[in-house]
């Protein structure tokens, strides 16, 4: 026997369903006979004793949960915060430099009248070579610096700027502690005005096309500049 | 009230004498819910037994809209009791009928819970209605009057169409269309909001004519 599929409206659909829905129910009385089942009653009490039997049970395991819980959140605390702790010392160290040399200042004179070059090789290894002309034991402010560099031994990171450039810092006149300098301080780039480089003793060309001229500034941990490199 | 008392009034029971029934002439207290209530906290077990056998056939009835098997409604009239006996303390009635719509909510809940439980291992196998099956459903349905074995084949193939409709939305046409519950009544017994209720209906109400279209 082959049943054509109509063509029902949604109307006619409802009337059908709610006809289906009506004729699946159970009756009232298989619904009372159900109810009245003897032993339900003692059914439910076994349930109640399971569920009092079972409550400490699930108590104890919420415990040990909540414990992994806790420790599982302290454990990622720590690791976030050691994380950011050493974040933060490498971003403190990167620039730092401990070999600033300042020029050797004479008593009485305010400013050198031709500023002494200081020439710093190897900006990021540990230790600097210097070509000074003045002897290296003689107690001048450049020896105690490295006096007291090689003391304190600070940890030294890798600069920022390549030492590959051709080009050196150059320390400016200080007047203030020299020991200050080995305490730290960091690299900062600017654009110098070309007339400023000039009034400095650098040579530079001052008929150019650029006004400034790109340059890092060594800069103590007073924000007094200690010296100055060319980039370009 | 005393509609609601005749509504729930077991048999046995002649007439009602202010708070006493009268039971084939003796004279015995009948005692409320909230009284009977009190007396389980204090650690009566046998006021249990009378709220047990007072609103068993509520439950039963709640629990008949989500499942057809006797075993299966009998599961959910033994835990939602079980849970209603431990939940019974935080119980705030405030009006006669608190009683037994909260007992059919704790039903409703279960029935949901058992769903649940059924969905992540299925059992049940959905069989595929044939032709001849569809058309005796129609013939059957129509007719007004039918005999006992009548009905039974048309409510035996009834099942088999609806077994392709998920329960709880069967469980929710059946109390909007055929027990003529209002949205609020099914929203109160759920604990869902009038707007879940009307979206679920008409969620349900689109995936029975998906299923009556396949098959009728």
């Amino acid at each position: 026997m082959t049943m054509q599929k109509r063509k029902l409206s949604d109307k006619e659909l409802d009337a059908i369903g709610t006809r289906v829905l009506a004729a699946s129910r159970l009756t009232e009385a298989e619904i009372d006979r159900i109810a009245t089942t003897p032993g339900s009653f003692e059914g439910v009490l076994r349930r109640v004793r399971d569920i009092d039997a079972g409550a400490p049970k699930a108590g104890i395991i919420g415990l040990l949960f909540a414990h992994r819980a806790i420790a599982g959140t302290s454990l990622a605390a720590i690791l976030c915060f050691s994380a950011f702790a050493i974040s933060l010392q490498q971003d403190r160290s990167a620039v730092v430099s401990k070999t600033i040399q300042t020029p050797v200042a004479k008593l009485g004179e305010a400013r050198p009248a031709t500023p002494q070059v200081v020439y710093v090789k190897g900006f990021t290894s540990g230790r600097a070579d210097l070509q000074l002309d003045v002897p290296p034991e003689a107690p001048t402010v450049q020896n105690s610096i490295q006096k007291e560099v090689r003391r304190q031994q600070p940890r030294v990171e890798q600069a920022r700027y390549s030492p590959d450039d051709g080009n050196h810092f150059v320390a400016v006149t200080y007047m203030g502690d020299g020991g200050e300098s080995a305490r730290g301080g960091r690299v900062i780039r600017v654009d110098v005005p070309r007339s400023t480089l000039f009034a400095m003793g650098f040579d530079v060309s001052l008929e150019n096309d650029s006004p400034t001229v790109k340059a890092d500034l060594l800069v103590g941990p007073d924000g007094v500049t200690r010296a100055v490199r060319l980039v370009e | 009230m005393s509609s609601i008392r005749e509504a729930f009034q077991p048999e046995g029971i002649l007439g009602y004498a202010g708070d006493e029934k009268v039971i084939s002439g003796a004279v015995r207290a009948v005692r409320t819910d909230p009284q009977l209530i009190e007396l389980v906290l204090a650690g009566d077990e046998y006021a249990f037994e009378q709220i047990f056998d007072r609103h068993k056939r509520i439950v039963a009835r709640t629990a008949a809209r989500y499942f057809q098997r006797p075993e299966q409604i009998e599961e959910i009239i033994q835990v939602a009791f079980a849970k209603a006996f431990v939940e019974l303390p935080k119980f705030r009635g405030e009006h006669e009928l608190s009683l037994p719509s909260w007992l059919c909510r704790i039903a409703a809940n279960a029935c949901l819970d058992t769903l649940r439980s059924q969905k992540r291992k299925p059992e049940d196998l959905q069989c595929e209605l044939s032709t001849g099956e569809a058309e005796t459903i129609l013939d059957l349905t129509a007719s007004p009057g039918q005999s006992s074995e009548e009905s039974l084949i048309s409510r035996d193939l009834s099942q088999k169409l609806l077994a392709h409709l998920p329960q709880d939305d069967r469980a929710l046409l059946q109390m909007l269309y055929v027990e003529d519950m209002s949205v609020a009544e099914i929203g109160d017994l759920l604990g869902w909001s009038v707007s879940k209720v009307k979206i679920r209906a008409w969620r349900a109400r689109h995936s029975l004519r998906k299923v009556l279209k396949k098959y009728v």
